[in-house]
């Protein structure tokens, strides 16, 4: 039968009525999306390319509609990529950029460690237990972040719970310093960030058919080795979508390291947050944020290529 | 996969969600602290959250919070809806690659980086900074949230109930008002679930889009956060966990009792 | 089988034969499209639709006749569906166009159309109760309340299912929905009821009886039925004519008897139950018999061609197939008498037997396999034919069909 679920966009397309509904259902969230989002990136990276000087708040944009197109041109011989070359020379904004891929892998890679034993726990409970496990997954990621990282705070400063538990039990004489230092930040990473990792890795386990294993007993495989060989390899896509889902929203994070890590720990989220509220170099603050989207859309478009590959491997 | 669970699953289970829920737990028991040492137990006591309801700064927080929300929350629910029938209805329009790409790089653009931007444009346009820009970043940041959770539903629709209504004589829109919506509806109250949820967390997006007179919770929070723990802070993160909370149960049986209306036996 | 009052009164068309003395009389007589003068109620004019480089449906033209039962016939993706959907107006065809009686359907949305359409999945809106399902249609036409009311009722009672309207389609059987689909199409009296594998996803009892059930239907409702299925039992059971589609295009269009004698093309015959095709080259021609040789070891066979009404269609040396029923060869353990037309001598490969007939294959020397069948009218037999038996089949020049294509 030809079910051409790919072509209903066909339907009435010589149809003004139907065209004009289709704009009224696309048109708002279109505009919306360009006034808000796709404009105010361009000129994020317009303010890239500006004089320090001239955009110094209040600045002048550097292109302006009055100006027409000589105007522009003209313009277009005063844009530079100064703060792109400060970015190189000042070591700064280099090292929050390293220390915040650094942070960010090791991060991912603790999630990996610690996620897949409980996406696996999960996936093997009992049937009426799963949904229970899943919702209680899930719901840390409805309480507020902000309000999860600043629970550690009270649980990590030098007189804080876990000092204290540790010492009644006797294990430190003195108080463990570990609020203000990069520990402090990967403990709040992985800690907020669990839950993306476990859903991806318990939806790809859960899914996995019981029958495969056994075949593979049945064929001689002992119980660890079916697992090395058809558990793990059949639950990679929900490793990688957990990776991917954890390690982006790492490298642009804002309050884990600046609620957790002191002054010590410098990401490139936070650098930008400085520099944009305290230095006020709008033109420079825009230069990191562009450097940060383009280090993010490396991973992105690995990322769009996976799923391609799944789908084939799949069939 | 089933099997039954060994010792080493229940020990990862036990210690995973401890891990995920002891901080939290902690941080409600003492909110309800006598004792302003976080460490040391004073004894049971309701009095920060007396110090709480008599702290001007952190009410007028609430509300300017609940207000972003809330307007925030159903705009983005409309405009995500529409972007996600758009997405899974019309598969070829012009602009539909920028379109598609306008949805989804909000979700994994750094929050820093949202925000910034959002900055720019209004100080570009002249726009007093104050609760209209913080909601307007909030619908931007949010609808493609609500456009996700839609469009997961209305990708298992089944098109022949549309098409049904169609060839029944009713018009596109009654078509979409009448079988459409209400079958999506679950979603569509998640989509808004999920909103109100993020708008009510923030805090990157709204320091960088809000201006004087119109500080959010988050905000509020974050800035005494730095200075320390305190009690009082710990008293309005429990009410904040209570009220999304509250919200969730009730979401759940709302959607429960849906279920049950839609396959009673 | 349906209740004639109620029919009557859905169809706004009184009759005071019974239901089943008005089907045999009108199927005996109707027989609109032998008529050069009679007008179609839907006509196909050239008719392509294309998805990217395919061509789903490719130049079709066809007349279907009002109060005709037709039915589209043909394997998945032969374009089928997308042409009745075409005239429902969920398709726009890429070229050509689509009349209704006599109006061009071309810019119509679907909800203006006055066809009605039995989905395949039934698409019953699950949020609404029978009667809000039923009365859906009417409601978009701003009928009043008390119609609305009766002509549900009505329709319900027509299809048998009184007493459901509160339920929801999901506390409903399998045939129950396909009544409360059919009954929700039904109610807006359509020029053209459009129905896409009505049977589908019935079981096979249930599929048989509602065979009649639709036909009894159609006839005290005097209503246009155009069937989408893939079944041939049920295509030639219920149609007044069938399309056999193949590649979108419309391989043969005539009656069951017409499809099944009288193949048009290879893929007719071999679609539209068993066949066994002897492939040849035309070899010379007496009279209307023609005779057609076999490569190698493969027999020669002798093909009456005035049988399909296409005599002298094909030249000597042409390259061409016979076609022969099963039902349609004679099997015999002795060798036939001379003079017999058609004698092939075989092994028996295998047996098949079925209760009311047994289907043996029957491997001829050239290694090609002939399926011959027989019905067991006797308890008795005193030879059973048995495996590796040697074998006589036979056949009369007037049982093949000459097929070119």
């Amino acid at each position: 039968m030809t079910r051409p679920g790919v072509e209903t966009g066909g339907r009435g397309s010589g149809d003004d009525a139907s065209r004009r509904g289709r704009w009224l259902v696309v048109g708002p969230p279109f505009l919306w999306l360009g006034l808000f989002f796709l404009l105010p990136f361009l000129i994020v990276a317009r303010m890239s390319l500006s004089e320090r000087a001239t955009a110094r708040p209040p600045y002048r944009p550097a292109f302006a509609w009055e100006d027409g197109p000589a105007g522009w041109w003209d313009k277009l011989g005063q844009l530079s990529l100064d703060n792109f070359v400060s970015l190189l020379d000042e070591p700064l904004y280099l090292d929050a950029l390293f220390t915040s891929l650094r942070i960010a892998a090791t991060a991912t890679l603790i999630l990996i460690l610690i996620g897949y034993p409980i996406a696996y726990a999960m996936a093997r409970a009992p049937g009426r237990l799963r949904p229970i496990l899943v919702t209680l997954a899930i719901l840390p990621f409805w309480t507020s972040f902000l309000i999860r990282v600043y629970a550690w705070i009270g649980i990590l400063k030098p007189e804080g719970l876990l000092n204290a538990a540790l010492a009644a039990i006797g294990v430190i004489d003195e108080p463990l310093q570990i609020l203000d230092t990069e520990i402090a930040v990967q403990i709040g990473l992985v800690y907020s960030y669990l839950p993306f990792m476990v859903l991806p890795i318990y939806a790809s386990l859960e899914k996995l058919d019981g029958t495969l294993l056994e075949a593979a007993q049945d064929l001689g495989c002992p119980p660890w080795k079916a697992f090395w060989l058809v558990t793990v390899p059949l639950s990679m896509p929900g490793v990688l979508a957990g990776a991917f889902l954890v390690f982006i929203p790492a490298l642009g994070e804002f309050v884990v390291p600046d609620l957790l890590g002191g002054s010590e720990t410098l990401m490139i989220g936070r650098t930008l947050w400085s520099e944009f509220f305290s230095n006020r170099d709008w033109p420079l603050a825009s230069a990191v944020a562009i450097v940060l989207l383009v280090v993010i859309l490396g991973p992105m478009l690995l990322w769009r290529a996976v799923p391609q590959r799944d789908a084939e491997a799949g069939r | 996969m089933t099997g039954g669970l060994t010792r080493f699953n229940i020990v990862s289970l036990v210690l995973g969600f401890s891990f995920l829920y002891l901080p939290i737990v902690l941080l409600v028991a003492f909110s309800f602290n006598e004792s302003r040492l976080v460490t040391v137990w004073g004894g049971f006591s309701t009095r920060w959250y007396g110090e709480l309801f008599r702290n001007q700064q952190m009410i007028d927080a609430a509300w300017v919070t609940v207000r972003v929300g809330l307007v925030s929350a159903t705009v983005a629910t409309v405009l995500g809806t529409l972007a996600a029938v758009a997405l899974v209805r019309f598969q070829r329009f012009r602009a539909r690659m920028l379109f598609t790409g306008m949805v989804y790089a909000p979700l994994v653009m750094p929050e820093v980086i949202t925000g910034l931007s959002l900055l720019l444009l209004f100080v570009s346009l002249d726009m007093d900074r104050g609760f209209w820009t913080i909601t307007i970043a909030h619908v931007t940041l949010t609808m493609c949230f609500v456009t996700v959770v839609v469009q997961s539903r209305l990708l298992t629709f089944d098109r022949s109930l549309e098409e049904a209504a169609l060839d029944l004589g009713a018009t596109p829109l009654r078509a979409f008002l009448s079988v459409t919506l209400p079958l999506i509806a679950p979603a569509v109250a998640a989509g808004w679930m999920l909103a109100f949820t993020l708008s009510l967390d923030d805090l990157v997006i709204a320091s960088f889009t809000s201006g004087p007179g119109a500080t959010t919770l988050p905000m509020r929070i974050y800035s005494q956060a730095r200075l320390g723990v305190s009690p009082e802070i710990n008293a309005a993160c429990t009410i904040l966990i209570g009220v999304v909370a509250i919200a969730i149960v009730m979401a759940s049986l709302a959607t429960k009792r849906g279920l049950l209306v839609g396959r009673s036996t | 089988m349906m209740g004639d009052a109620g029919a009557g009164n859905a169809a706004g068309r009184g009759t005071g034969r019974t239901a089943t003395q008005a089907v045999g009389s009108v199927r005996r007589s109707f027989a609109p499209w032998t008529d050069p003068g009679a007008k179609p109620l839907i006509r196909y004019e050239k008719v392509t639709r294309r998805f990217g480089d395919v061509r789903a449906v490719d130049g079709v033209d066809l007349d279907i006749y009002e109060r005709e039962f037709f039915c589209l016939l043909g394997p998945s993706g032969c374009g089928k569906t997308t042409l009745m959907r075409m005239l429902a107006g969920f398709e726009t065809p890429t070229e050509g166009r689509i009349l209704l009686g006599g109006v061009d359907l071309a810019g119509l949305p679907p909800y203006r159309r006055p066809v009605n359409m039995m989905f395949q999945s039934y698409a019953l809106f699950p949020h609404m109760s029978v009667e809000a399902n039923v009365a859906f249609g009417l409601k978009q036409d701003g009928v009043a309340r008390s119609e609305i009311q009766d002509r549900v009722a009505a329709v319900l009672k027509l299809v048998q299912l009184e007493g459901y309207g509160r339920r929801r389609p999901d506390q409903l059987s399998g045939g129950q929905r396909q009544r409360v689909a059919l009954a929700r199409a039904l109610v807006k009296r359509p020029k053209v009821l459009l129905l896409d594998e009505p049977l589908g996803a019935l079981d096979k009892k249930l599929r048989e009886e509602t065979q009649f059930e639709l036909m009894d239907l159609q006839v005290e409702l005097g209503m246009t039925f155009l069937v989408v299925t893939h079944d041939q039992d049920e295509a030639m059971t219920m149609a007044d004519r069938i399309a056999m589609m193949d590649r979108g295009r419309i391989a043969q269009c005539g009656t069951p008897a017409e499809i099944y004698e009288t193949p048009a093309t290879r893929g007719v015959a071999s679609f539209v139950g068993d066949v066994t095709m002897f492939e040849g080259v035309v070899e010379g021609r007496a009279g209307s018999i023609v005779s057609v040789a076999g490569e190698g070891a493969a027999p020669s066979v002798l093909v009456d061609e005035a049988v399909s009404g296409r005599a002298g269609a094909v030249a000597v040396g042409a390259r061409v197939a016979v076609a022969v029923r099963p039902e349609k060869i004679t099997l015999a353990q002795d060798p036939p008498p001379p003079g017999t037309p058609n004698v092939i001598e075989g092994e028996v490969w295998d047996i098949g037997y079925l209760g009311d007939w047994t289907v043996y294959r029957i491997r001829l020397a050239d290694g090609a396999i002939v399926r011959v069948s027989r019905a067991n009218a006797s308890r008795f037999v005193e030879r059973p034919i048995t495996w590796e038996d040697r074998v006589w089949i036979h056949f009369a020049p007037a049982a093949g069909v000459l097929l070119a294509e």
